[in-house]
């Protein structure tokens, strides 16, 4: 086991410096930061727009190897270098990073909690009504848009708040501003929990119930049934412990691609975290901020893979042993 | 489906390019909030409509403002107002390079010192609170203005506020000292000197001829701690406001929640402030309107999206407020173009398209009604206003199409024709926004009557200036300027004849010496009243020149909780912030 997570481990490290450097690369190539100088009126002299791309290492004049050795000399020494607007990158994205995994955390534990039973339930019952409601409720969340979702949502709960006459519901920002007790805080996470949970169970239950229903018809579940084992411990101790193996890769996957991905959950419930950055960023040419989100997914997405590989070890005994660890690991969505 | 969205949430023209003052509102290209704040002193605001529900005025005009006017002892003492920002800055130094957005200046406008502010009609006067009086006089070539300083007026470091002040602000913005990284050395550029009067507090600032704006200058003015050492100006406004002077002072800058909370100073030395506090908070345009219908913000720019008003205005207690912005759309023509190269063509062009048509078009459902604009410096609200569009402002399709047989392009089946030339024009909008696309279809319509083809093309929003129109790859494109309270100087740079292949901002590639001249005139005129004159004889050129088709004067609707006082939907004018507040019961 140590072996192969040291393995995995180098491996992983050589594909972050990869994905990070063309993050880096492919971002100072398509962004334009002078844009943003060049379209204000009175535009700032020439002299002083020239001097901040250049402090700033934005400078489209200056070769792009040049500019990537100073933003890479900079990394290796902790510097993710600055924003447009002069901050410190490193600061700024460890600020955004707690905010993004105190928005999405529990959203996305209790989506994923509540898809693995309802897709283990479904498969249990498989074409009989539950599952049948439960296959077209899955089918249809996924296509209502994460915005659309949280408006509705929105609009439900400002309605409860009107007919009660109580404000039950708040859901702009991690708290109120002056308030920010532990309580405002958590009234304040119902609203975009439940939008991000509702977004997440359809992924997941579909996907437990595909790998439920393969393992129902495995071998060793006939076995087990056959020696005289209840059908509900088969279902639980055998069919769902076997199930999740897969699942936990595609969890980690999951959680690590929404960081950096739920711009729009973001925006509407006004929480100023990753996603919300890397638009913003996209939309005012700032190649350090994109370059540090980008370098930090492909770390999330490498660290997810180590994760689930871990967890795949202690689950599935099986895959410490060489053969099967040559084979391919994970699932990735 | 990511960026293209929340310009569709945002509506209309969240591509305009824009020009502004070195004074009023600056902001980036991106960011399109119009929200603005307007507080009159009390009682003395007859001319807006208070009620919020009469959008216009008796000629369909809409009002200059409509701030919910209050005069201060009706306006309860206490309070927080909850005042949504559409991005958050990191640098508050407005004449930083990264500083000079229009959120600094509506943050730093309650915490620092204005020499002068707009009223309604774009007119600047002196605070009183910081500037007793202002007068220019001429000595030889030269302007000289002298400030009289309110003698109580002091920083909150204890430092009385004048002379050095104003000399430590006019060397950093100068453009002399390459250290400091100015957002713009406009005005500034023109100043020779400045010395101490008879004491601190009286202030002698030489200008090197004539700077006809002066009044734009020291608005904000920063303490000369920060503008007397290049390290203080570039980095000591980072994430802080070290010194302020106002009715309000900073008590919290918060990064993770994006929120500024400033609270009313006890050492002001003006009427205090009627609000306890302000917050200020970074919203997406996305959360903004969830926010206030839950009551989590008291106001909200609604823009010109009927959708948005229809919801803000199910919110329980709501008040919309509506007046005319500063901002102004048009249709640019390229005159460098191979058909409009020809005036005769553009002006028939004018003709051919009903501007009431489209502005009924663009702005149906708000509540309001709104003229074409007849001028390309001055909106409909703003002093010195006057319709110059002549005979090219109506709509004459017989007319039009009598001038295109002059100008040699007979009809030839559903189109004209010229030595085998279809004339036909290239309409370029950014995709995905439905009011320039919406224009271009009822230009098409209206166009084809008089045999001209109009191909409506969509083009990525990022591109639209940087490959179309700046290259000069269109015929016709619509978009906004955004206006201001002091119009002429910037507004040269779009109007000016291109130099030595230096278009500028002037998209339609032509102008005259006529023009360039008039426009040299009005810019050097000292005398508002006359300046306002020439103005208007430049216009008159412009608009016989035929390269920039005026469509109407943008609306500002906010939507403000019941009971807000003197802030609301204020075009021009700009607000004493200790005015803001609820009203009693």
């Amino acid at each position: 086991m140590a072996v192969f997570l040291a393995r995995r481990l180098a491996y992983s490290a050589v594909l972050a410096v990869l994905g990070a450097s063309l993050t880096y690369v492919l971002a100072a190539t398509a962004l334009r930061p002078r844009a943003g100088f060049e379209t204000r009126t009175p535009r700032p002299p020439e002299a002083v727009v020239h001097a901040e791309l250049r402090r700033l290492n934005l400078d489209d004049r200056v070769p792009l190897a040049v500019r990537y050795r100073t933003w890479a000399a900079g990394v290796v020494h902790g510097d993710l270098g600055h924003t447009r607007q002069d901050g410190p990158v490193g600061a700024e994205l460890r600020r955004r990073a707690g905010v993004s995994v105190r928005l999405l955390l529990p959203g996305t534990v209790l989506g994923c909690a509540l898809g693995v039973l309802l897709g283990a339930y479904a498969a249990a019952r498989r074409g009989r009504a539950a599952d049948r409601a439960i296959v077209a409720g899955s089918a249809l969340l996924p296509a209502v848009p994460v915005f659309v979702l949280a408006v509705l949502l929105q609009f439900a709960a400002g309605k409860v708040n009107d007919v009660t006459g109580m404000r039950i519901f708040e859901w702009t920002g991690e708290s109120s501003p002056g308030a920010g007790g532990p309580a405002d805080r958590v009234r304040h996470l119902l609203l975009p929990t439940v939008t991000i949970a509702l977004s997440q169970v359809a992924l997941y239950c579909r996907y437990q119930r595909g790998l439920m229903l393969d393992v129902l018809s495995a071998e060793h579940m006939r076995t087990a049934r056959a020696k005289g084992l209840r059908r509900r411990r088969v279902l639980l101790r055998h069919g769902l412990r076997v199930a999740l193996v897969p699942m936990t890769a595609y969890s980690a996957y999951a959680f690590g691609l929404m960081l950096v991905g739920a711009a729009f959950t973001e925006k509407v419930f006004g929480w100023h975290g990753l996603g919300e950055w890397l638009v913003e960023s996209i939309g005012h040419g700032d190649v350090n901020a994109v370059a540090a989100v980008g370098s930090l997914a492909a770390g999330t997405v490498l660290l997810a893979g180590l994760v689930s590989d871990v967890v795949r070890g202690v689950l599935d005994p099986r895959t410490r042993t060489a053969e099967v660890a040559a084979a391919p690991t994970t699932a990735a969505p | 489906m990511n960026v293209r969205v929340r310009e569709l949430l945002k509506g209309i023209d969240e591509m305009d390019p824009c020009v502004r003052p070195v004074r009023t509102r600056r902001r980036p290209l991106v960011v399109a909030a119009v929200l603005c704040a307007a507080a009159a002193a009390g009682g003395g605001c007859s001319g807006a409509a208070s009620t919020g529900e009469a959008g216009t005025g008796p000629s369909g005009r809409l009002p200059a403002y409509d701030v919910n006017p209050t005069p201060r002892e009706r306006v309860r003492s206490g309070g927080t107002l909850r005042w949504p920002l559409p991005e958050f800055p990191t640098q508050w130094n407005f004449f930083h390079v990264n500083g000079g957005t229009g959120v600094v200046d509506r943050v730093v406008q309650g915490l620092l010192p204005y020499l002068m502010r707009a009223d309604e009609k774009a007119v600047p006067h002196p605070v009183p609170d910081y500037l007793l009086s202002a007068r220019a006089t001429r000595t030889g070539a030269n302007q000289v203005v002298t400030y009289r300083m309110n003698p109580r007026a002091r920083w909150s470091d204890g430092r009385p506020i004048g002379y050095r002040d104003l000399a430590a602000q006019a060397h950093a913005l100068s453009g002399r000292d390459p250290r400091y990284q100015v957002s713009t050395d406009v005005g500034y550029r023109q100043i020779r000197r400045v010395e101490r009067g008879a004491d601190d507090q009286e202030v002698r600032v030489t200008f090197a001829g004539t700077y006809a704006d002066w009044r734009s200058l020291f608005s904000p003015l920063y303490p000369a701690a920060a503008t007397s050492d290049p390290a203080a100006f570039n980095t000591g406004w980072l994430d802080r406001m070290p010194v302020t002077a106002g009715p309000f002072k900073v008590q919290r800058i918060d990064r993770t929640a994006e929120t500024v909370t400033a609270v009313r100073d006890p050492a002001w030395w003006g009427r205090a402030a009627k609000l306890d506090r302000i917050v200020y908070r970074a919203l997406d345009s996305g959360a903004v309107p969830g926010a206030f219908a839950n009551g989590e913000i008291d106001l909200m720019d609604v823009g010109v999206d009927a959708g948005a008003l229809r919801r803000a205005e199910r919110a329980p207690g709501t008040v919309v407020r509506r007046a005319g912005g500063p901002d102004w759309r048009h249709f640019t023509f390229n005159a460098a173009g191979p058909v409009l190269s020809d005036v005769r063509v553009r002006r028939a062009v004018m003709l051919g398209i009903d501007r009431r048509t489209l502005v009924r078009s663009d702005l149906t459902g708000l509540g309001l009604t709104a003229e074409p604009l007849g001028n390309h410096f001055y909106v409909n609200t703003q002093e010195g206003y006057r319709d110059n569009s002549g005979e090219y402002g109506g709509y004459d399709p017989a007319r039009a199409r009598r001038m295109l047989d002059e100008a040699g392009w007979p009809p030839h089946g559903r189109y004209r024709e010229k030595g085998g030339r279809t004339l036909a024009l290239r309409f370029v909008v950014p995709a995905g926004v439905p009011g320039g696309k919406r224009e271009g279809e009822l230009s098409r319509a209206l166009l084809e009557r008089i045999g001209v083809r109009l191909d409506i093309r969509p083009v990525p929003g990022d591109d639209l200036l940087a490959r179309y129109v700046t290259p000069g790859d269109f015929d016709i494109v619509p978009f906004s300027w955004l206006g201001t309270s002091f119009p002429v100087s910037p507004l040269r740079s779009v109007f000016a004849r291109p130099s030595g292949g230096r278009i500028r901002q002037n998209y339609s590639r032509s102008g005259t010496a006529a023009i360039d001249a008039a426009l040299d005139r009005a810019i050097a005129e000292p005398d508002p009243v006359r300046a306002r004159r020439l103005v208007n004889a430049a216009d008159g050129l412009i608009w016989r020149h035929a390269t920039v088709l005026p469509l109407y004067q943008r609306p500002q609707l906010v939507a403000t909780r019941r009971g807000l006082a003197n802030l609301g939907a204020c075009g021009f004018y700009q607000p004493g912030y200790e005015n803001i507040g609820f009203t009693r019961g």
